[in-house]
């Protein structure tokens, strides 16, 4: 025996160091990771990262969007708090749409290529691509050209600094993209029970190919509306169409995300809510607006704290008469000198804030493409008579309003109905409202402005291509170009100007400069 | 291919000399077993009474040196029996031995060995020789081996053990700062338990990579395993392994500076090594008792210097009211103090003025008591030492407590005579309670004493503090990252127990004179607990959190348990041939990890002030395992002519686990490295026996090559996907996993190559030494986690592509100006010179961002950055915009515009450390006096530009009534407009402009101060069992002779990693510390 073992221990130990590397394939792979996954799953994360603070694609942001098209204001110039309200060039306000690429672009392509020629995944997708192409018509319209055919493929092409393509022809495949996506979804093919819109447990894909068939319309309808400054012929063409195809036109169709709740709340406003509240303002131009109208959405879009600086423990007023906006190309300072200011108020300023309780709510829905959305661009369509329909402006005009009103429902803290069928009533015959075919674009574009509130990149965009509202320029800082005073587009993040640098030069020379005065080729000065 | 043969053919080789070796060896053990009925641990003693045939008999006599002098404490040993005595202090010792046949042995500490056969004496007086110890001086090298110094071809430091035990610091290495030429100590000042940023010549590699150096801890090797603040959000360090190491057990300590001294230890070392043995008794020695007492008490240092002129107040206003006074809490934009009674944050008016020393006022005096109780002894064959400390330690913030208790054993026996077995074994049980949180934009305390106006007293802050529903009472208007600290205290806790048990066997055969074999087993088991909470009630603006309807909070109990195994053998012989020594060795190792990792948290409570898992509303958990493995093989030779000129050469292959992606990945990956190193050491001296002055000198070279795969995680060569812990709504959630790091199965290790050529010289009796080493060492294919553009789906991926260089002079002097029989004068010197210098990185790329400390958290300004061509950690950011003239660019409101490109306002590495140490000896009383510096580096000092922009710091002082800036409008016109300084300085953080934030980071400290007195000798007449008596008084940190940086300590970072180096922001304050420190032997 003891022979035995002097010879096994130490062949025991010359072996475990002579086989050097075996096992270490084995030894390498971790036990618990998911090498490949049901790519649904990844599709539910993509979907709901269309809106998330880490990842704010459509939702837009109130620091960014919002404040440009003037419904919203940081009045605190305290260094970095300190962006588009004083026409300023702020890296950190400018990075959240680009997260678009790595919060929704980079499953949707790893999806994409994944079940590419997956039969049992046909209707995934094609969906897949529709939500693509969602994304990225968002971020022409922030940034104008953008990495396109190369974006998102660092893992399956090893393209780690993608080129930039050029808007416009970004947009010319978006347009292709869309329709062959939405033409290819078929009742046929599978139920996604991943869809955190239009899937779940129980469903039908004859039901959910419908409603795909409309985000896909939709998405194409904005698309072509796009063009209205542009191509009017072309604009022209592409919404009748998507009108054609079928778009959205009931609140049951819109692309909204309600399952926020305790667990995984919205963090869209978590900055505002939870570290100075104070600093936060609805702005006069947008509270005005309201205001003179008696809409009866005010109350729940903003509220007056009697505190500012305490907004949940504070008593809140929402009455109509009592808010105000804080007026445009002011400061926390400077707001002193501004005619008729109302001057400050506890910890903040005596004005309008966010109602916490109910718009920015950590379980308020993320709305994406809505109803009120797509009556409105019909009714400006058929105003300029692209579109046939039996449908007069007037009346898209009129269903979009009701749509926007109806879309309070699906918010915490509303009455039920959110606005009762009176109050839109009496609200349309306002004379500010009520509709003419004189000021037809501006109430319209005044209205998808007011609807926009919580989808910012949809609402500036829409702005920039109507000219409605007509804003007064920001007079704050306004070293901008000559008659400007408005910020046109948001400048790259700062990153790319070291991680992908030749693409990015050459990227801010075709932009005529990486600044913020630079207008997208659809928003034509 | 070629390569890959060679090492298949080593492989075969090692394998069958191993087979047969330790057939032989297992053989001839079993043998003697059988020879013997009783086992070997008895055949000495049977053997000392065989010889003790004679009757017994005393011996006196006295020992004195070459100059006459009395010898005392000198060790009397009859030889091969455990008999002893030690002389007292007129150098009189007397023993009683077996009779005439014995051998009294001789030692002293510093002295010769002599032995004397006693004969027909009675009386034996003894001269021993001081020993020119340096040029005998025997290294602990790598693997544990011992070598002569002289034959060294490389830089290897000693450390004075002694010194350190005295002047003791909780984290061992934080008292060799200053110490050793080359390696760059620095201790942050994040608590009683932090960790110290180690470098040795340099930062060899990027950030994200293990740059300290490998600790070798009884042939354990170690990372440093640093716990420190990364930043970025509210961070604790949580100190590092050498903590767990008690300055008492150390019986030997060598920096191994470069990668040739630690070519041996593979991938690891390419940081250079610290090899530590502990002590494991003394051969022939009587059971001793030695019982260290050390008491020390920290101050907190204030270098604060703010404005005390102007108040708590907003565009030049005071509050007005409460709630103006919790908006305007964090700015001292008001007016001049003048005493009127004021509101403040809880309401209550107050005169307004400042209240000053708030450090003082805020801050503990922090304690520590150390006491450490060993036993040791040993006969012929086997020696042993026991030793257990405790240390009971408070920090200087409120609630911040370290304990740690360290039991140590060492045991060497030989078995036979050809069998030695060593073990050690090391358990360390460690608590750390609420380090500080330091290093961000957070809530630590630091922060919110250094962002908060004067006008708010401490006492205030400790009396007001919560509303009566018990949230917290609104200071300002960033409740949630400027906290009250009398609000945190008591309600937020950290608690951190670690255990660790380092073990090691090693037995070693000698089967002749010139062969042996010696195998080795290291264990590190490792087990972790932390529990940390947020408590409920944070943010006064939710005290309930709407979205769950819980009291909001967070609390996180978090396991691990680390398994590092490490095993070893070693065949190594020994040939004299004429005038020839070989030196030869073959070996391997095995090294594996095996990590695991739970953690549960949860947010938000159904009790309120109750943070347990189950009462938490949303729960998330995890396990992950992390393992890993290198297998190596070696060899190495030592050649030597005559005495004069060595030569070693080693060889070294690692394999790599991380390096294995599946094979459907990549086929054939290349994971294994092998690197080659030579040194040489001439002994010059030897040839010139006629130069007089010159009793020594010596001139080494060395080149080593050394991979490494530092940075690089198990399992990272592959793109997997993740789960979300927590459904949305009824919806699963997945992701690609990896925090948008992009797979890169492709990486290869990168190698650390260094060149190095050594002088020492000794001269005037070894009087005036000096040490002299140059060095440059390169980085090649370093790992670098290159930026993607996240437009690519990704934020950054792994590749090897850099090359980055260290080249630098390390110099040593020691000189002993005074020598008399009654006192001393040493003086030792030892300055070092770095440069770290980017060679290049990925094709194309000019720069590589490390940290844009504005982008990390809510942090303000600067970039950390590589610059090929330039000096490692670059500092940048914007300055003003200028035009042609050089004038500055204004906007047309006269506020600032930042340039367009960043600038570099140098790199935050110093070039420069040294340090001084006297010692004095003035008979049984010494005094050492360290001063030490640091120079050439730059800091982004985030305390000047909170205290700008707030109105706290002085800087504000300018421009009070309106800021007209010296610059041009845009219309070219001078700049007459005036702007309110609150919002004009806000702008230097809007425009990231760093120009005025930018400080030297230079210092020179008068570091230490040790008196000891030597009350042996007293002690002896009265009390005899008393062996030795010592006691001593020290002062760490007792000045800072010279700083450039305002209101801060030079010192006063927080973070040992390499991502945050260049930026000061809010650490605690840095310590004055004093003590006492008490040895008894018995």
């Amino acid at each position: 025996m003891k022979k035995i073992s002097c010879l096994i221990i130490p062949l025991a130990v010359a072996l475990c160091f002579m086989s050097c590397t075996k096992g270490f394939e084995k030894l390498n792979q971790d036990p618990y990771a998911i090498t490949s996954v049901d790519p649904g799953l990844l599709f539910t994360g993509a979907e709901r990262n269309m809106n998330s603070s880490a990842a704010g694609v459509n939702t837009g942001s109130w620091d960014g969007e919002q404040t440009k098209v003037q419904q919203y204001i940081n009045a605190y110039n305290a260094g970095a708090t300190a962006g588009f309200q004083f026409n300023l060039d702020i890296d950190g306000y400018e990075n959240d749409r680009w997260n678009a690429y790595t919060g929704v672009i980079k499953p949707l392509v790893q999806i994409i290529s994944v079940i590419k020629a997956d039969q049992a995944h046909k209707n995934l997708y094609d969906m897949a691509r529709i939500w693509k192409a969602f994304a990225f018509m968002t971020l022409v319209d922030t940034y104008g050209d953008v990495p396109y055919s190369e974006a998102g493929k660092a893992y399956l092409e090893s393209i780690g600094s993608p080129k930039y393509d050029k808007m416009a022809d970004i947009y010319a495949d978006l347009y292709t993209e869309l329709k062959t996506a939405t033409a290819d979804l078929s009742a046929s093919n599978e139920y996604v029970s991943s869809d955190l819109f239009f899937g779940g447990a129980t469903g039908t894909a004859a039901a959910q190919v419908a409603h795909w068939k409309k985000i896909g319309y939709s998405l194409l309808l904005r698309l072509g509306m796009r063009y209205s400054k542009l191509d009017v012929a072309k604009a022209a063409s592409i919404a009748q169409e998507a009108f054609a195809g079928g778009v959205i036109l009931s609140n049951s169709d819109n692309v909204v995300v309600t399952q926020y709740n305790g667990t995984v709340p919205n963090t869209f406003s978590n900055l505002q809510r939870n570290i100075s509240p104070y600093f936060y303002y609805l702005a006069e131009p947008f509270v005005n607006q309201l205001k003179s109208t008696f809409d009866p959405r005010l109350k729940y879009i903003g509220a007056s704290y009697a505190n500012p600086t305490t907004i949940t423990s504070s008593t809140r007023d929402t009455t109509t008469a009592n808010q105000y906006g804080f007026p445009v190309g002011y400061d926390a300072v400077t707001f002193l000198t501004a005619p008729g200011t109302r001057g400050p108020k506890g910890g903040g300023l005596n004005y309008t804030q966010l109602n916490y309780d109910v718009m920015v709510s950590t379980v308020a829905p993320a709305l994406f493409i809505t109803n009120a959305q797509t009556q409105l661009l019909l009714a400006e369509a058929k105003l300029r008579g692209w579109i046939t329909s039996g449908t007069t402006a007037q009346q898209f005009y009129e269903a979009g309003v009701r749509a926007a009103m109806d879309d309070w429902n699906l918010f915490p803290g509303t009455f039920s109905p959110a606005v009762s069928n009176t109050e839109k009533d009496n609200y349309l015959l306002q004379p500010a409202v009520a509709y003419n075919s004189t000021d037809a674009l501006k109430l319209i574009n005044t209205q998808y402005w007011i609807a926009c509130i919580t989808t910012g990149t949809e609402g500036f965009a829409n702005w920039r291509r109507s000219g409605y509202p007509a804003l007064l320029r920001n007079k704050y800082n306004d070293d901008l170009v000559p008659g400007g005073g408005f910020v046109r587009r948001m400048s790259y993040p700062d990153a790319e100007k070291a991680s992908n640098a030749a693409n990015y030069k050459a990227a801010a020379a075709s932009m005529g400069g990486d600044g913020i005065t630079q207008h997208v080729f659809w928003d034509k000065p | 291919m070629r390569k890959m043969k060679r090492i298949s053919s080593y492989t075969r080789t090692i394998t069958g000399i191993v087979v047969i070796l330790f057939c032989s060896l297992t053989a001839s053990a079993a043998s003697g077993t059988n020879k013997n009925k009783t086992g070997p641990f008895y055949n000495l003693p049977e053997k000392t009474i065989t010889s003790s045939n004679v009757i017994a008999k005393t011996v006196t006599g006295k020992v004195t040196d070459n100059n006459g002098g009395a010898l005392i404490g000198v060790s009397v040993l009859e030889k091969g029996t455990s008999t002893g005595a030690v002389t007292n202090q007129e150098g009189n010792y007397s023993i009683t031995i077996a009779g005439n046949n014995s051998v009294l042995l001789f030692q002293h500490v510093g002295y010769g060995t002599k032995n004397e056969t006693v004969g027909g004496r009675t009386v034996i007086n003894v001269v021993l020789q001081t020993q020119a110890k340096e040029m005998n001086e025997v290294v602990v090298t790598a693997l544990g081996i011992r070598k002569e110094a002289r034959k060294l071809g490389y830089a290897a430091s000693t450390v004075k053990v002694e010194e350190i035990a005295q002047n003791r610091t909780t984290n061992l290495m934080t008292s060799l700062e200053g110490k050793i030429a080359g390696l760059e100590i620095a201790p942050p000042t994040a608590g009683a338990g932090a960790s110290n940023r180690i470098r040795l010549r340099g930062q060899a590699g990027f950030n994200g990579q293990t740059n300290s150096p490998l600790i070798v801890i009884n042939g354990l090797p170690m990372d440093q395993g640093a716990r420190s603040a990364e930043g970025g959000g509210p961070a604790t360090d949580q100190g590092d392994n050498l903590q767990q190491v008690n300055p008492d057990d150390i019986e030997t300590m060598t920096v191994l500076k470069g990668a040739t001294a630690a070519a041996l230890y593979g991938s690891r070392a390419s940081n250079g090594a610290i090899i530590i043995t502990t002590k494991s008794g003394a051969k022939n020695s009587k059971f001793g008792v030695e019982f260290t007492s050390n008491f020390a008490a920290a101050t907190a240092l204030d270098y604060s210097d703010y404005q005390t002129e102007y108040g708590t107040g907003s565009n030049g206003v005071r509050p007005a009211s409460q709630a103006q006074a919790q908006s305007f809490g964090n700015l001292a934009w008001g007016e001049k103090y003048d005493g009127v009674p004021t509101y403040q944050y809880d309401g209550v008016k107050r005169p307004y003025l400042p209240d000053l020393n708030r450090t003082k006022q805020f801050y503990n005096t922090g304690t520590s008591y150390v006491n450490t109780l060993a036993l040791s002894g040993g006969n012929a064959t086997t020696s042993y030492r026991v030793s257990f400390s405790n240390q009971d330690a408070k920090g200087i913030s409120p609630g911040n407590s370290y304990h740690k208790k360290i039991f140590n054993l060492g045991l060497n026996s030989k078995v036979t005579n050809k069998l030695t077995l060593q073990a050690n074994i090391n358990y360390t049980h460690e608590e750390n309670n609420n380090p500080p949180l330091v290093g961000a934009q957070g809530i630590g305390f630091s922060s919110f004493l250094n962002r908060i106006p004067l006008t708010v007293a401490i006492s205030t802050l400790k009396t007001s503090v919560e509303n009566p529903d018990g949230s917290i009472m609104s200071t300002n208007p960033f409740n949630n990252l400027l906290t009250n600290p009398y609000y945190l205290i008591g309600r937020m806790f950290d608690y951190t127990k670690r255990d660790r048990l380092l073990g090691t066997v090693s037995l070693r055969y000698d089967f002749t004179k010139w062969l042996y074999l010696q195998g080795r087993v290291n264990a590190d088991l490792g087990y972790n607990n932390n529990e940390a909470n947020n408590p409920s009630n944070y943010a006064p603006n939710a005290p309930i959190n709407s979205a769950t309807g819980g009291w909001a909070g967070s609390y996180s109990v978090s396991t691990g348990f680390n398994k590092q195994l490490n095993s070893d053998f070693l065949l190594g012989t020994t040939q004299k041939i004429g005038n020839f020594t070989v030196d030869a060795s073959v070996g391997g190792n095995m090294y594996t990890v095996n990590n695991n990792f739970s953690s549960q948290s949860v947010t938000d409570f159904v009790v309120r002030n109750v943070y347990s898992i189950p009462n938490g509303i949303t729960k998330t958990q995890n396990y992950t395992i992390s393992r890993s493995q290198v297998n190596s093989i070696y060899a190495f030779a030592d050649f030597g002519y005559k005495s004069f000129l060595y030569l070693n050469l080693t060889d070294r292959s690692d394999y790599f686990s991380v390096l294995t992606p599946p094979s459907s990945i990549v086929a054939n990956p290349k994971n294994s490295f092998n690197y080659p190193s030579a040194s040489a050491s001439f002994i010059f001296s030897e040839l010139l026996p006629n130069v007089k002055w010159l009793n020594f000198g010596k001139l080494r070279m060395s080149y080593a090559k050394v991979g490494n795969v530092n940075g690089v995680n198990p399992y990272s060569g592959q793109l997997t996907y993740a789960i979300e812990s927590q459904l949305f709504g009824s919806y699963s959630v997945a992701n690609i996993a990896g925090n948008g790091n992009n797979p890169n199965p492709y990486i290869i290790p990168y190698s650390v190559s260094e060149k190095e050529i050594g002088l020492e010289l000794r001269t005037l009796h070894s009087r005036l030494n000096f040490d002299i080493s140059v060095y440059d060492k390169r980085t090649d294919d370093q790992i670098l986690p290159i930026n993607l553009s996240s437009s690519s789906g990704y934020t950054g991926q792994n590749v090897n592509i850099a090359k980055l260089k260290n080249t630098g002079v390390e110099v040593m002097i020691d000189g002993t100006p005074v020598k008399t029989s009654n006192f001393s004068w040493n003086v030792s010197v030892n300055g070092s010179y770095n440069i770290s210098k980017v060679l290049a990185l990925n094709p194309g790329q000019t720069t590589q961002q490390v940290t844009f400390f504005n982008g990390t958290g809510n942090e303000f300004i600067g970039y950390l950055m590589y610059e090929v061509g330039k000096e490692m950690n670059q500092l940048e950011d914007y300055t003003y915009l200028r035009n042609d003239k050089g004038q500055v660019m204004l906007n047309s409101s006269g506020n600032l515009i930042h340039s367009a490109n960043l600038v570099s306002y140098g790199s935050a590495n110093y070039k420069w450390i040294g340090g001084v140490t006297n010692t004095f000896q003035y008979k049984n009383l010494s005094l050492l006096v360290q001063v030490d510096g640091k120079f050439g580096g730059k800091v982004f000092s985030s305390t000047a530009i909170n205290g700008l922009r707030s109105g706290i710091g002085k800087q504000s002082l300018v421009g009070r009534n309106g800021v007209v800036f010296d610059g041009v409008l845009p219309n070219g016109a001078q700049n007459t407009i005036s702007v309110a300084p609150q919002t004009f300085y806000a702008n230097y953080r809007s425009q990231n402009i760093g120009d005025p934030f930018v400080f030297s980071s230079d210092f020179i400290k008068l570091r230490n101060i040790t008196l000891t007195y030597d009350l042996t000798s007293f002690m002896g007449k009265k009390v005899k069992f008393v062996k030795g008596l010592t006691l001593s008084a020290f002062c760490r940190n007792a000045a800072l002779i010279m700083k450039r940086i305002p209101t801060v300590d030079p010192e006063a970072f927080a973070s040992t990693s390499d991502s945050r180096l260049g930026y000061e922001q809010h650490t605690e304050p840095t310590t004055r510390t004093l003590g006492l420190n008490l040895n008894v032997k018995f």
